[in-house]
């Protein structure tokens, strides 16, 4: 048995094989991480509610259910942390909102639901951007998640928790959401995998929403074989949200390590790696060695023209502000004292956008997706840089930061792509960088296995923070 | 939203008021300039000839709520 210290630096991959030989407990594994939790925490915040005693009263079912020879797969006995907007039955889920401190569901979310089914063992809820929106506001009234490679940066939004805990073995995966980058930027910024699922692949069934044109959910893991095996259990339709897909789910497992040889990969280095003083020299440095190891590995790496690319900056925020405003305006007429700042601001900014901009900026999404439609029927992939700049500081952080700087991220959202971040390096100052990885849709499974073939080729994946 | 100006506080007050939220003077000050930082973004959506056939509105009377989407 390998010792409490080494535990929280298994991969869901490393851990299955040994709890399905019964050679690992799920309660001893548990409770590391609740060790591990414990020990942590109060520096990272990344947690607004830990489940001790009921974690390791689902640990110890799992244990019993695989002794019996009933092992339900991959996730059976795997500790795993929700983003604080998951509905949960009988556990507070507050969205870091005061408008939800109180609030305790009576239903799982659908995911929720098929994680608990897999067997995964829930260790808690955690921090995030209040309503996945704003930033790290100290307004708010809930933990400010801290990114574990320097405390003093922020480890990216709004799923920020989610990226904290999984970056520093606070819990072995966690699901995340994204409306504009939530997944993807956090993943980032604090070195782990994830990925945002294509639009309708993932039911949204149970989760507090921000946008319901732009929002996805999705899982945040260390390696890329482990956001594979959380999105086998969370895709597929489901009839409490019709906004899912019918198709049926692949194995995305299947098809992983089949290598990326002869895969065409486009890069519109007219948006992402254009001279901009606002986009880091350190992220493009670090993604262009990235896409020179994809060739390496036998892709074909070329440049391609998404014109539309230059007004989604201009159209995301229009889309997700006007619907985020229509969601919360009662609240912000009856009870604005009971949000944070940055929320606040940003969500009354919603209410002075124009039936017209809205409008104009549902056509432009519309010549967006028709336009990455026809590149990508001459490449396979899109790859950037998942985010413009690294992680800034915690002190320099404003509910308009992100706003000012170019999203990379945010297009995949207007446009229902999936779309992926794994690590692809460092910054000289030590902070992570994620490669973007985005393709057709319901096509995870191109995107899973380039992800893959690029992580086994680098050593960025097996570092982890000196927390 | 239109035009790249800065907007006057009296017709942002009229703005606000639109909404029929009830904002602090401070409240306003804050939300002044980033409406004028979207104002900038949005003209340039405006700017931009789509063409008649670039519909951004549709309505599919197969799918309905509860109604599963193909694909």
């Amino acid at each position: 048995m390998q010792s409490a210290t080494e535990l929280h630096h298994l991969t869901i991959q490393a851990a299955q094989g040994l709890i399905e030989e019964r050679q690992l407990s799920p309660v001893e594994l548990t409770q590391a991480f609740l060790d591990r939790i414990e020990q942590r925490d109060d520096t990272l915040q990344a947690y607004i509610t830990v489940l001790a005693d009921d974690a390791l009263s689902e640990a110890r079912i799992a244990e019993a259910e695989i002794t019996r020879g009933n092992y339900k797969g991959p996730l059976h006995g795997i500790p795993i942390a929700l983003k604080d907007l998951y509905d949960t039955e009988g556990v507070r889920t507050t969205a870091s909102s005061r408008l939800l401190a109180d609030r305790v569901p009576s239903e799982d979310a659908t995911t929720t639901a098929r994680l608990k089914a897999s067997g995964a063992i829930l260790l808690g809820k955690l921090a995030m951007h209040e309503f996945a929106l704003g930033g790290p506001d100290p307004t708010c009234g809930f933990p400010l998640p801290r990114n574990p490679w320097n405390i003093e940066y922020v480890p990216g939004g709004s799923s920020s928790g989610s990226g904290v805990a999984v970056a520093a073995g606070l819990c072995m995966a966690s699901l995340g959401s994204c409306t504009g980058g939530s997944i993807r930027g956090p993943a980032s910024h604090c070195g782990v995998v994830g990925l945002k699922p294509t639009y309708g692949l993932v039911s949204r069934y149970g989760v507090v929403p921000l946008a319901w044109t732009l929002d996805h959910c999705g899982p945040l893991t260390w390696s890329v074989e482990d956001s594979a095996f959380m999105l086998q259990v969370i895709a597929g339709h489901d009839p409490k949200d019709p906004t899912t897909s019918t198709r049926a789910v692949p194995d995305y497992s299947a098809s992983i390590a089949h290598g990326i040889e002869g895969l065409r990969i486009g890069v519109p280095r007219h948006f992402f790696f254009r001279d901009d003083p606002r986009i880091s020299k350190d992220t493009l440095a670090a993604v262009e060695t990235a896409l020179g190891v994809l060739e390496g590995l036998g892709a074909s790496v070329v440049e391609i023209e998404v014109p539309m690319l230059e007004y989604s900056g201009a159209a995301h925020p229009v889309l997700m502000l006007s619907e985020a405003f229509s969601y919360h305006q009662k609240n912000l007429r009856d009870r604005p004292q009971d949000f944070g700042d940055m929320a606040r601001s940003r969500f009354l900014m919603g209410g002075l956008f124009s039936s017209g901009d809205y409008v104009q900026a549902q056509r432009v999404r519309n010549v967006l997706n028709r336009e990455f439609a026809q590149v990508l029927e001459t490449v396979d992939l899109i790859a950037s840089p998942t985010m413009s700049n690294p992680p800034g500081r915690f002190d320099e952080a404003t509910s308009m930061g992100n706003s000012l700087r170019p999203s990379f991220t945010s297009p995949f959202n207007m446009t229902g792509m999936p779309a992926i971040s794994v690590p692809c390096g460092f910054t000289p100052s030590g902070l992570p960088v994620g490669l973007q990885l985005a393709g057709r849709p319901f096509d995870e499974p191109t995107i899973l296995r380039a992800a893959y073939a690029y992580q086994q080729a680098t050593p960025w994946h097996t570092r982890r923070p000196n927390i | 939203m239109a035009g790249s100006d800065a907007i006057s506080i009296d017709d942002f007050r009229l703005l606000v008021a639109r909404t029929r939220l009830t904002l602090s003077d401070e409240q306003i000050e804050v939300l002044r300039p980033m409406y004028d930082h979207y104002a900038r973004l949005t003209a340039t959506l405006h700017g931009l000839d789509l063409g008649a056939e670039d519909l951004a509105v549709t309505f599919a009377p197969a799918v309905a709520p509860g109604h599963a989407v193909e694909g």
